[in-house]
């Protein structure tokens, strides 16, 4: 039994904001959540090792720490090692964390944050909105 | 339980797909219009027969997803992650209770768990690779873009929309934004993209196909290479249907026309 809801940490490993005029990197972005929700999402080791790769783990771990607010979600967070362990492909305990903090932690409300600009993104029933004016754009 | 593909056949997935509820207005602004049930269905179940992709361990792109009739799809199959893209918050707000309604518990009597993760992301699609880190980070791409059937005289005509665009921050000129999808699928993936043209534009839709392919640079190279066709990727037009755009998208359509659309298939060989 799950419910569904977004947006899961592993979007928030993709997106920048470097579609802004003069940002030069926009990444991570800054994660201000203001509703967070423990997903009971399948564990599936196969494809946290067929995505890890093509992750950016300092991502994850900034993301994760973003939510470790007071009063923000009942459950405790994944402690996440700083890097991948070399033997992640066979290591469930890391692969388990790693799949809690991608893939079940959904971010309900709040907003992503340009760290280069302050420019804010919200984040409403689950969904970011990362559009731009024109006048902002690269 | 392990994740089980929702469906088992074609016919189960048209059966599905069919029942995804779709625009009521579509805005012309946007050039929206759904993909048909049955159309998403066969050119999936091909995609799925021909390359087994959609698996529990691949993660899949929609550019400009609408009411989600691709995702839906992509999931039922048993994707191990979708991620739909859409501009328009109506569209994205339709395609986020279908996914709901159509991976709920109480919709599954087998009680098994079905793939339901996905994201939506509200984005312009012409400006996405500039917001991705990394080039190629999913394993398949697919695309209904907007035909861009549009001249620049056409669209400022209405002025509404075009103060709404420029509000989005999308650029008013609709000519070429299928181009544009294409290219932003072929940067965004690592593996396969699918989009599906007008069959009259499909030479010079295949000539740009080649372009972005021929531009996007080996990943693992410390000396970053060019792509080579053939060994690098294929580009090829595998199939082609025929697709009514009824009376609903009716801003210029008197009646409801049949027009004849493609396949494109881009693969990443290595």
């Amino acid at each position: 039994i799950f419910k569904i809801s977004n947006m899961k940490l592993i979007l928030h490993n993709m997106l920048t904001s470097a579609m802004i005029k003069g940002v030069k990197k926009g990444y991570p972005l800054l994660l201000r959540a203001t509703k967070v929700e423990l997903q009971p999402v399948e564990f599936d080791a196969g494809f946290v090792v067929h995505m890890l790769p093509r992750l950016d783990w300092s991502g994850v771990t900034a993301a994760v720490q973003c939510l470790n607010q007071p009063d923000l979600l009942q459950d405790p967070l994944p402690e996440l090692p700083p890097t991948v362990p070399d033997d992640y492909a066979n290591n469930e305990d890391f692969l388990r964390k790693a799949h809690i903090a991608l893939m079940q932690l959904d971010v309900i409300e709040g907003c992503l944050v340009c760290p280069e600009t302050g420019r804010e993104f919200p984040i409403a029933k689950g969904i970011p909105n990362m559009l731009i004016n024109d006048n902002e754009a690269a | 339980a392990p994740v089980q593909p929702l469906v088992r056949n074609r016919k189960q997935l048209e059966s599905l797909l069919q029942q995804v509820p779709t625009f009521a207005n579509p805005q012309s602004r946007w050039e929206q219009y759904a993909t048909p049930g049955e159309v998403a269905a066969s050119w999936l179940y091909d995609a799925k027969m021909r390359w087994n992709c959609f698996t529990a361990e691949q993660s899949v792109l929609d550019l400009g997803c609408g009411p989600g009739a691709l995702m839906t799809g992509c999931l039922a199959l048993g994707s191990g992650y979708v991620c739909g893209v859409d501009i328009d918050s109506d569209s994205l707000d339709l395609c986020r209770s279908n996914l709901m309604e159509l991976f709920s518990p109480g919709n599954d009597d087998d009680d098994n768990d079905v793939s339901a993760n996905w994201d939506l992301l509200q984005a312009d699609v012409t400006r996405l690779s500039a917001g991705l880190v990394h080039q190629r980070q999913f394993d398949v791409v697919v695309t209904n873009p907007p035909f861009g059937t549009y001249s620049d005289a056409k669209l400022s005509h209405k002025s509404n929309s075009n103060r709404r665009n420029k509000k989005a921050g999308q650029s008013t000129s609709s000519k070429g934004i299928d181009i544009a999808f294409l290219e932003a699928g072929i940067a965004a993936s690592c593996g396969l993209v699918f989009s599906l043209h007008k069959t009259t534009t499909m030479p010079f839709v295949m000539h740009r196909a080649r372009q972005a392919c021929a531009r996007k640079l080996m990943s693992n190279d410390d000396v970053a290479s060019a792509m080579v066709e053939g060994r690098d990727y294929s580009v090829s037009q595998v199939a082609n249907l025929r697709y009514n755009l009824n009376r609903s998208y009716n801003h210029h359509l008197k009646e409801s026309k049949d027009i004849e659309v493609s396949i494109l298939e881009v693969a990443f060989l290595r």
